[in-house]
């Protein structure tokens, strides 16, 4: 037998002895499928979009998942010494592509075609979403399958791997949901963290499958994700900014923001309270337009004479066609340095955009689709008519 | 006659424990090879570092001109491990367990596979989770014998199973041409004596003897010496072992047994010797008389 033919035999006695796991998982993709479709025309009947409610099944698809996936795995166990296949002529390669066969198989083509046929079924253009469809993949791979493929390669049982998945969730759960967001550069990050999960994941299959060192690898996958949870906790904002440069193209260089010395500047009233003022600062834009400005993050520093500093993050708004910038400082300090002068230093990172197109969505209702936002329309609700934008993967850009 | 398997100061440790103390070893071809020992004295260990279960902590082994460290894969397709504390698939049944096996043997045989079924009276269409113990070690055997492996491994066959479960998977390892050599460990002495052509011995790790079994069964005697007046002499050889001292009579195991050596030996030792007999020993008493040395001199 080939390594291939040898992987396509264990992959179908994996089909036999999984079919119940497989069937209750294509069987929630169902489900899924029944229950996902929204149509223009179910949303114009209730007037307006529905509000997010967190399905159970996207609970208990990436459950099913799992455990379907650390039973395949572990049918033919790699750590310990006891299995039957370890002293049979199964080629490792054979084993992990069989593996990979009944993931690709039963979770990642299912879930593509649910997903398609929810797309398809919405209303919404199949061939402009195939992008996000493949993306999609990519994500549920490498953030779900991956790493539950790889602890299921360092246990035995389920009752090793369950707690593992638990003790793993809840020690990343707590500093990745916690950490600072870097407004829009935070794809950077995130894609820093997918290839580190890949890494790690595609380290510890390929250790366990070649080497069947279970005590070895699971101290290198600790270690690599310490390394790694540093390294994307760490990941300093204006890298991420300088790599979205370069992957975007760099604004042009006419383009300068300062302090509006013309403007009066107040205090936002509205947010004041015992322990913390807003302050607003209005920005001059030079060389563009601020309506083609989109801030995606910004760190401003007071300093008084006195040598005091604040440094804090700041949210730049559109008001009356200028940018604002408003910022959180402690009552103590401002009061401080109200009457002073004060050292001021903003960073701010952010985009430009150009060749601004405009599109008609007409009145009745008839929705169109625009590349970037999704399907746009106007939705006539009891008392009011909404213009409505939905897609199958984004939140529409706010800017658009 | 080349060897099968071969090792050379083969040593595992688990931290301060020595499993295994630089075994040295060679399976001829063709042989029985039974490994024998008292529990802990590390036959498993020696088996799993032979078949790459486990690796060792220095020394190597040799399995059918492979490096064992080495050994997966493919190398299995001449290779049969049977052991008692293998988990097998019990979802399988009998008859998908061995079509599922099938493909990864060039050399299955459908007929050798069915006549086994048919000697251990195994249901094909029963899951093998649902076997007894004796069962499943007789479903393990035949899933290794069906495709004449060249060597086969039995760690500990016969451990906990019934006299006629025993004769049946003896009757099959007596059934294999001699292309199958077989190494055996186990405790079951009677059972091994019928069958094994060659004795290592393991205490505490260490072979203390492996040789052929009509060499070993040459050297051993139970040695009784009549005598006018008994007395135990001083310095008592090595080789003599288990010495009892009755009134008028002395026995011990002679371990190098030479007629005409060993009588000049007790004449020169004893005085007013009448009467001297040589009593061949069975395995077992063989086994049980070095084990209780050991334990003596330990």
């Amino acid at each position: 037998m080939t390594t291939f033919q040898q992987a396509l035999h264990i992959f179908r006695k994996d089909v036999r002895h999984l079919r119940f796991e497989i069937a209750g998982t294509v069987l929630l993709l169902i489900v899924l499928v029944l229950t996902g479709v929204q149509t223009w025309e179910g949303l114009q009947a209730r007037g307006g979009p529905e509000s997010d409610s967190e399905s159970a099944l996207a609970v208990l698809l990436p459950i099913a998942w799992s455990l379907l996936i650390a039973r395949a795995i572990q049918t033919e166990a790699l750590p310990g010494d006891r299995h039957f296949w370890l002293t049979r002529p199964y080629s490792r390669a054979g084993l992990l592509l069989s593996k990979a066969l009944l993931v690709v198989a039963f979770i990642n083509l299912p879930l593509l075609v649910a997903q398609a046929a929810i797309i398809s079924l919405d209303g919404l253009p199949l061939w402009s979403n195939f992008g996000g469809l493949l993306w999609n993949q990519v994500l549920i791979s490498v953030l779900l399958l991956l790493p539950v493929a790889a602890m299921a390669a360092l246990t035995r049982n389920l009752a090793q791997f369950l707690p593992l998945v638990v003790l793993t969730g809840a020690l990343l759960a707590g500093p990745v949901s916690a950490h600072d967001s870097m407004g829009d550069l935070e794809w950077i990050r995130s894609s820093l963290g997918l290839f580190i999960a890949a890494a790690i994941g595609v380290l510890v299959l390929q250790r366990q499958y070649r080497l069947r060192r279970s005590v070895n690898t699971a101290f290198l996958a600790l270690g690599s994700t310490a390394v790694g949870m540093i390294v994307y906790l760490a990941f300093p904002q204006n890298l991420a900014f300088a790599i979205q440069s370069r992957v975007m193209g760099s604004p042009d260089g006419q383009l300068t923001l300062r302090l509006d010395q013309t403007r009066r500047r107040t205090k936002d009233t509205k947010d004041e309270n015992r322990y913390r003022q807003m302050v607003a600062l209005p920005i001059a834009v030079t060389g563009a337009d601020p309506r083609d400005l989109r801030v995606d993050s910004s760190r401003i520093t007071f300093k008084t004479l006195s040598g005091i500093t604040r440094q804090s993050r700041a949210r730049v708004n559109l008001v009356e066609q200028q940018l604002v910038h408003t910022t959180s400082l402690d009552r103590t300090f401002f009061d401080a340095a109200k009457d002073s002068p004060v050292h001021v230093r903003a960073e701010f990172y952010l985009t430009q955009f150009g060749r601004a197109r405009s599109i008609d969505v007409p009145l009745d209702g008839t929705p169109i689709y625009i590349s970037g936002p999704g399907q746009c329309g106007v939705v006539a609700g009891y008392d009011r008519r909404t213009f409505v934008c939905r897609s199958a993967f984004e939140t529409p850009r706010p800017f658009l | 006659m080349s060897d099968v398997l071969t090792t050379h100061n083969l040593s595992k440790r688990y931290r301060k424990l020595v499993a295994l103390d630089k075994l040295s070893l060679a399976v001829p071809e063709g042989s029985v090879y039974a490994l024998l020992g008292a529990n802990g004295a590390g036959k498993t260990t020696a088996l799993k570092l032979m078949m790459n279960l486990h690796p060792a902590t220095s020394g190597e082994a040799t399995v059918l001109g492979i490096d064992s460290r080495q050994l997966q894969g493919r190398h299995f397709e001449q290779i049969g491990y049977v052991s008692e504390n293998q988990d097998q698939p019990g979802w399988m049944t009998m008859s998908y367990l061995l079509r599922y096996l099938k493909p990864f043997y060039p050399t299955w045989d459908d007929a050798r596979a069915s006549e086994l079924v048919t000697q251990f009276r195994l249901p094909l269409d029963r899951s093998i989770k649902h076997f007894s113990r004796g069962m499943q070690m007789k479903a393990s055997l035949a899933s290794s014998l069906a495709y004449h492996p060249k060597l086969l491994v039995l760690d500990e066959p016969f451990s906990g199973l019934d006299p006629l479960t025993r004769e049946e998977l003896i009757e099959a390892l007596l059934e294999c041409g001699p292309e199958t050599s077989i190494v055996v460990s186990s405790h079951d002495l009677a059972d091994i004596e019928s069958f094994a052509s060659h004795i290592g011995y393991l205490d505490k790790g260490r072979l203390e003897f492996g040789e052929e079994l009509s060499a070993l069964s040459a050297r051993f005697r139970e040695i009784e010496v009549t005598l006018d007046e008994p007395a135990l002499p001083a310095p008592w050889p090595a080789h003599w072992l288990r010495p009892e001292a009755s009134p008028a009579v002395v026995r011990f195991v002679e371990t190098h047994f030479d007629s005409e050596r060993t009588i000049g030996e007790i004449r020169l030792l004893f005085r007013g010797v009448t009467h001297i007999e040589a009593n061949p020993m069975p395995l077992r008493s063989i086994f049980v008389t070095l084990a209780r040395s050991t334990q003596i001199a330990a």
